[in-house]
C-alpha cells in the first residue's frame, strides 16, 4: 500500500487527507489530482451544505 | 482468529449465510460467517471477474476484528439499511471501487491500541463511535460521518499527529465518565450540527486540543466544551441563530464569522472563558447584521479574559471583558446593559429618512432628520430612534423590525397625523430604552417586546394599543407607565425588575403573569386590569421573588371578566385592592395577604380555595339588594378569612364555608341582607338580644 497525504488550505480550514492505494494502483498523476481534488470538494460541500435543524420557537 | 474472504460477489452478510465466506482469497465457499475474531477481506477475487457487486450486511450488528477492502477490481458496495457494523481491529476502505450505502451504527471496540482507521474518502452514514476501553485509533485519512454525531465513548482516537487528519461530523459527543482520550493534533474538525461538542460530562475526558481549530458551522451549535482547553475555536455560519457555549474553558483564538444575514444571532454563554490568544467578531455584510453576545442568565455576569480582540458589529449584555483587551473596544457595539470592561459608543439620536414603508434594518436611518441615509446609522442598543413627523414614513407606510434587534429608545412621538404603523410580527425584539408611541402610530405584531434597560425605562402609549405581549425582564431596573396601557398580547410577564403603573391603568391581554426572577409591581394609585376569563388571568405563577409596592395612593388589580376567572396569588402579599370587577365567578387560589377586597359589580361570587387562609387590611365587599356577593369556597370545604382588629361589616352577601378569624369582628348581619349559607364560623349574622328591664334577667349586686 501506498499512503500519499494531502491537504487543501481554504477558507474553511485545512483539510488534511490522505489516499491509501494499492502499490500497484495504475493511476495518473493527474487522476489523484482529481482524487484529492473530488475529496476536498465533497468536504466543502459538507460543511457548507444549509443547517436542517428547526430554527428556535419565537418566545410567547 | 481467523481470515474470512467474501467471494462470488452480490451477496448477504448475514448471521447464518456461509455462500460468500471463504476461508483465502478467491477459494471455496461454506466457510463460517465472521466472528468479532475474524477479520474479513474484499479484494479482487470477491466478484465475479470484474464486475460490480453489492455486500448488503443484515441482523445488525455485523461483527469483524478487521475490516479490508482492498484490491478491489469492481465496484463493490457495502449495504444494508439501518444496519450497524462493528469493528473490533482495524477499518480500511479502498479508495476506489468501493462505495458505502448502509445506514446504522459503526462502532469500533478494539481493546488494544494500534488500530487505524482509514475511510479513504468515503463518508459513513450514520453514528460512529468508539469505544473500547483499552482501545487505541488512530486515522489513516480524514474521517467524516457527515451530519452525523461522531461518539467517543472510551479508548484512545488520534488524528495522526504526521497526517493531521481532517474530522468532519455532526458533532463530537464524548459527554460520559469512562476514561477516554482524543488527540486533535494539527486536524481541522467540522461541526455542523447543533450539537458540534458534547463534553458537558467531562470527567476521565483526556482531551489534547494539540493546535486544532475546530469550526461549528451550523446556525445554532451548541458547544458543551466541559470546561477543556482547546485550541482554535470558530462558528463559522454566515448565518447565526442561536450558538452556545458551556463550560468554563479555555481557548487560544475564539471566532465569530461576520454575518451576511440580516438581524441577529445569539451567542449565549453559560460560564467565563478564557481566551490566550484574540477573540474576533467578524463584520457582517452592514451594521444590521449582528451578533449578540449575552450570558444566558440575565442579570449574571459571564467575563471573558482575552489577551487580544477584534469585535464588530457585536451587542453585549452581562459580559464583562477582562485580561489584557480591557477595555475593549470595536465597531459599532451595542449595549445592551449589565457589561463592564468593553467601550462602547456614544448614544446615538437617529432618524427614519425613507419615505416609504421598510424594515428596521435597511438602509433608512440618517444622522439627522431628513439626512443622508447610512447603514452604518443602523440604531443600537443605546442610541434613540426617532421617526420625525411629516414624510418620514409617508403616510400609511409600515416599518417592520424584521428581527429580534436590542433597541434603544424608539420615539415616535411626532408622529400624529401622518399615520404609519410599527409592525414586529412574529419577532421578539429587546428594548433598553424608552417606548414613545405618536397619536398617530398603529402597532401590529405577536412576538414579544422584552423590556430590559436595567435603570429606569418609560412606555407612552398615546392611546395607542399594543398587540404584543409585554415581558419586564430588566434586574434592578424599572419600567413606568407613563399613560394607560394597554396590550392585546397573549401576556404580560413580569420577570425581573419593577414595573411601575405610575397612578395609570395597565390592561393585560389574556394574563398577567409573573416568571422566575426578582420583580415587583408598584401601584403608585395605578390599576392592573385583568380582562380576560380563564383559569390564568392573574398568574402569580412564580411566587419566588415577587413583591408588591402600594406606593402613592391605592393600587388596585380589577379582576373584570363577565365570565369566571382566578386570581392566583401564589401566597404572596398584594398591597393593592383586589377587585371583584366582573359578572363572572371570581376564584381566589394561595394563602394570599391583600390591603383590601372590594367588588364592583354584583351579583357576583368570590369564592376561596378551601383549607388556605386570605389575610386583609380591610374587606369590602357588598352586594345591594337582590343582587348578593356569594362568598363561598371552590369546594365544600372551609377557607378562612383573617383580619387582625376593627369590624368587618358587609352587607347583601351569601356566605358559606367561610370561617372569619384573626381578630377583627366579623358582622354579616342579617338585617343587611346577608344570608348564612351555612358551614361558616366566626361570622356574626345575627346581633344578639339587647339586655332590657322587662325581662328581669339580672342579677344585682350591692
Amino acid at each position: 500500500m501506498v499512503k500519499i497525504d494531502f491537504s487543501f488550505h481554504s477558507q474553511y480550514g485545512t483539510f488534511a487527507d490522505a489516499l491509501v492505494l494499492e502499490d500497484d494502483h495504475g493511476l495518473t498523476q493527474d487522476e489523484i489530482n482529481a482524487m484529492q481534488q473530488q475529496r476536498f470538494d465533497n468536504w466543502v460541500a459538507i460543511i457548507t451544505a444549509p443547517p436542517t435543524e428547526e430554527t428556535p420557537s419565537e418566545e410567547v | 482468529m481467523a481470515d474470512r474472504y467474501w467471494i462470488l460477489g452480490t451477496g448477504s452478510w448475514d448471521s447464518t449465510t456461509t455462500t460468500n465466506w471463504s476461508a483465502s482469497s478467491g477459494g471455496a465457499g461454506g466457510a463460517s460467517v465472521p466472528t468479532a475474531s475474524d477479520n474479513v477481506f474484499f479484494d479482487a477475487n470477491s466478484n465475479v471477474l470484474a464486475t460490480a457487486f453489492t455486500v448488503t450486511m443484515a441482523n445488525t450488528p455485523r461483527v469483524c476484528n478487521d475490516f479490508t477492502a482492498s484490491g478491489l477490481d469492481g465496484t463493490m458496495t457495502l449495504a444494508g439499511s439501518a444496519i450497524g457494523l462493528t469493528v473490533s481491529g482495524s477499518l480500511t476502505f479502498q479508495a476506489t471501487n468501493f462505495t458505502r450505502s448502509y445506514t446504522g451504527i459503526t462502532t469500533f471496540n478494539a481493546t488494544t491500541t494500534g488500530k487505524t482507521v482509514t475511510t479513504n474518502g468515503v463518508v459513513f452514514g450514520g453514528q460512529v463511535i468508539f469505544n473500547g476501553v483499552g482501545g487505541g485509533w488512530t486515522l489513516g485519512s480524514a474521517i467524516s460521518s457527515g451530519n452525523q454525531t461522531i461518539t467517543f465513548t472510551s479508548g484512545t482516537f488520534d488524528t495522526s499527529s504526521s497526517g493531521n487528519y481532517a474530522v468532519t461530523a455532526g458533532g463530537i459527543d464524548s459527554n460520559t465518565t469512562t476514561a477516554r482520550t482524543i488527540n486533535l493534533n494539527a486536524s481541522t474538525v467540522t461541526l455542523g450540527g447543533s450539537s458540534a461538542i458534547n463534553f458537558a460530562t467531562s470527567t476521565n475526558l483526556t482531551f489534547n486540543a494539540g493546535t486544532s481549530t475546530i469550526n461549528g458551522s451550523g446556525a445554532s451549535p451548541t458547544f458543551a466544551g466541559g470546561g477543556k482547553t482547546f485550541y482554535n475555536v470558530a462558528f463559522t455560519s454566515t448565518a447565526l441563530s442561536a450558538p452556545s457555549i458551556t463550560g468554563a474553558n479555555t481557548f487560544n483564538n475564539l471566532s465569530i464569522t461576520g454575518q451576511t444575514t440580516i438581524g441577529i444571532g445569539v451567542l449565549s454563554l453559560s460560564a467565563n472563558q478564557t481566551i490566550n490568544g484574540t477573540f474576533t467578531v467578524s463584520a457582517g455584510t452592514a451594521a444590521p447584521y449582528r451578533i449578540f453576545l449575552a450570558s444566558d442568565t440575565i442579570g449574571t455576569t459571564r467575563t471573558l479574559t482575552c489577551a487580544a480582540v477584534s469585535l464588530t458589529d457585536t451587542d453585549f449584555r452581562d459580559i464583562t471583558i477582562a485580561g489584557a483587551a480591557s477595555p475593549a473596544s470595536g465597531t459599532r457595539l451595542g449595549d445592551c446593559k449589565g457589561n463592564s470592561g468593553i467601550t462602547f459608543p456614544a448614544a446615538k439620536t437617529v432618524f427614519y429618512a425613507f419615505t416609504g414603508s421598510s424594515t428596521w434594518g435597511s438602509r433608512v436611518w440618517a444622522s439627522t432628520s431628513g439626512g443622508t441615509r447610512d447603514n452604518n446609522q443602523f440604531p443600537l442598543a443605546q442610541d434613540t430612534a426617532v421617526f420625525p413627523a411629516a414624510t418620514y414614513p409617508a403616510f400609511g407606510s409600515t416599518v417592520t423590525i424584521e428581527a429580534n434587534f436590542n433597541i434603544g429608545t424608539i420615539d415616535m412621538s411626532l408622529n400624529t397625523s401622518n399615520n404609519m404603523t410599527l409592525a414586529t410580527g412574529t419577532t421578539t425584539p429587546a428594548i433598553y430604552g424608552n417606548w414613545i408611541n405618536g397619536t398617530g402610530i398603529t402597532l401590529s405584531g405577536t412576538g414579544t417586546l422584552s423590556f430590559a434597560g436595567r435603570t429606569t425605562q418609560q412606555i407612552t402609549s398615546s392611546a395607542k394599543t399594543f398587540t404584543q405581549p409585554i415581558t419586564i425582564n430588566s434586574p434592578s431596573g424599572s419600567v413606568t407607565l407613563q399613560d394607560a396601557l394597554l396590550t392585546t398580547g397573549i401576556a404580560t410577564t413580569l420577570t425581573n425588575g419593577t414595573l411601575d403603573l405610575n397612578g395609570k391603568t395597565l390592561t393585560v391581554g389574556t394574563r398577567f403573569t409573573t416568571a422566575t426572577g426578582t420583580k415587583n409591581l408598584t401601584f403608585n394609585g395605578g390599576t392592573l386590569v385583568c380582562p380576560n376569563a380563564n383559569t390564568t388571568s392573574f398568574n402569580n405563577a412564580v411566587p419566588t421573588g415577587f413583591t408588591t409596592t402600594a406606593g402613592t395612593g391605592t393600587g388596585t388589580i380589577s379582576m373584570t371578566a363577565a365570565t369566571a376567572k382566578t386570581f392566583v396569588g401564589g401566597g404572596s402579599t398584594f398591597n393593592c385592592t383586589l377587585n371583584q370587577g366582573g359578572a363572572g365567578a371570581l376564584t381566589i387560589t394561595g394563602a394570599n395577604t391583600f390591603s383590601n377586597i372590594t367588588n364592583t359589580v354584583q351579583p357576583a361570587s368570590v369564592l376561596f380555595t378551601a383549607a388556605t387562609t386570605s389575610t386583609f387590611t380591610n374587606f369590602n365587599l357588598s352586594g345591594t339588594s337582590g343582587n348578593l356577593i356569594t362568598i363561598g369556597s371552590v369546594t365544600a370545604a372551609s377557607h378562612t378569612l383573617s383580619k387582625a382588629s376593627g369590624t368587618v361589616s358587609v352587607s347583601f352577601c351569601s356566605i358559606s364555608y367561610s370561617s372569619a378569624t384573626g381578630g377583627a369582628t366579623w358582622e354579616a348581619l342579617t338585617t343587611n341582607g346577608n344570608v348564612d349559607g351555612g358551614n361558616n364560623s366566626g361570622w356574626i349574622f345575627t346581633t344578639p338580644p339587647a339586655p332590657s328591664a322587662g325581662n328581669g334577667n339580672f342579677l344585682m349586686f350591692f
